[in-house]
């Protein structure tokens, strides 16, 4: 077991997450991308904390942390998608202008 | 115990099967594809904690993620029009320049990560560890050291709740003037 690989696999799913937040039309597929770039962050901390960290458990907490903050985001981001829906029948989110000057 | 596979194998085969997932999540039309894919993804993720020894991590990953987060992803898909339809283009016509960049980001990382070096902790240090000492140790971690983050993420639960519910409320009529 090695750390290497594991942040080799971080990197790999944060620059696919990366490249689905630029590609995506509509916001839910942006959101899910983000949530794989999320969970590249995730893999990072925990290999981290057990390959660095003395204590072994700072990053989990931290990984904890994370996982909390994307539940709320990910409940808030639909949230907000559904209000967009019910204004402009649709989620492309290059045609959302409100504000855009 | 006997498994079929020692546990730095299986890392290398859930990472792979991670990463098509993923690739997969960002390039299907039907959404719902996209989502299930998504699920595949975090899945593989939650074995990788098992064999980074982060049993606690693992089944949250599985509850918070695979049981909630892809829930609700599949019910926004279906309360709103056009996201299963394969007819319709789901990706810009940035294609091209997103390839350049995540490829770009990639290869940034990888090259910053090889000539990194991590002061890593002694080998011996890395046997099995006691699942039920980690518990402990994380939770007392969690309630001294880290209690006021605890609290503010509970706080930030609440107020994301309170929140979703407002936004996606239908907003009823104005009462009119008697």
């Amino acid at each position: 077991m090695k750390l290497e690989p594991y942040l080799v696999f971080s990197a790999l799913l944060f620059s696919i997450g990366a490249f689905g937040v630029l590609t995506r039309r509509n916001a839910v597929g942006i959101l899910m991308a983000l949530e794989l770039m999320l969970n590249a962050v995730n893999v990072n901390l925990v290999a981290f904390a057990r390959f660095v960290d003395h204590s072994q458990v700072v990053g989990q907490i931290f990984t904890l942390f994370i996982i909390t903050v994307a539940a709320a985001e990910a409940a808030v981001g639909l949230a907000i998608i559904i209000c967009i829906y019910r204004n402009f029948r649709h989620i492309n989110l290059d045609d959302v202008d409100l504000l855009k000057w | 115990m006997n498994f079929w596979f020692s546990p730095t194998q299986a890392a290398f085969y859930l990472a792979l099967l991670g990463l098509g997932f993923a690739v997969l999540t960002v390039i299907l039309r039907n959404m719902v594809h996209c989502a299930l894919s998504l699920a595949g993804t975090l899945f593989c993720v939650a074995g990788l904690y098992l064999t980074l020894q982060a049993d606690l991590l693992a089944g949250f990953q599985v509850l918070i993620y695979v049981g909630a987060v892809i829930t609700l992803l599949l019910i926004a898909i279906m309360l709103i029009h056009g996201l299963t339809d394969r007819r319709i283009a789901q990706m810009n016509n940035k294609v091209g320049w997103g390839l350049v960049a995540g490829g770009g980001l990639a290869a940034l990382l990888i090259f910053v990560l090889s000539s990194a070096r991590w002061p890593l902790r002694p080998m011996e240090g890395l046997v099995q560890v006691n699942l039920y000492e980690q518990l402990v140790a994380l939770g007392r971690t969690l309630l001294s050291t880290y209690l006021l983050p605890f609290e503010v993420a509970s706080l930030v639960l609440l107020v994301a709740m309170v929140g979703a519910i407002l936004m996606a409320k239908e907003e009823e009529p104005e009462p009119e003037e008697r």
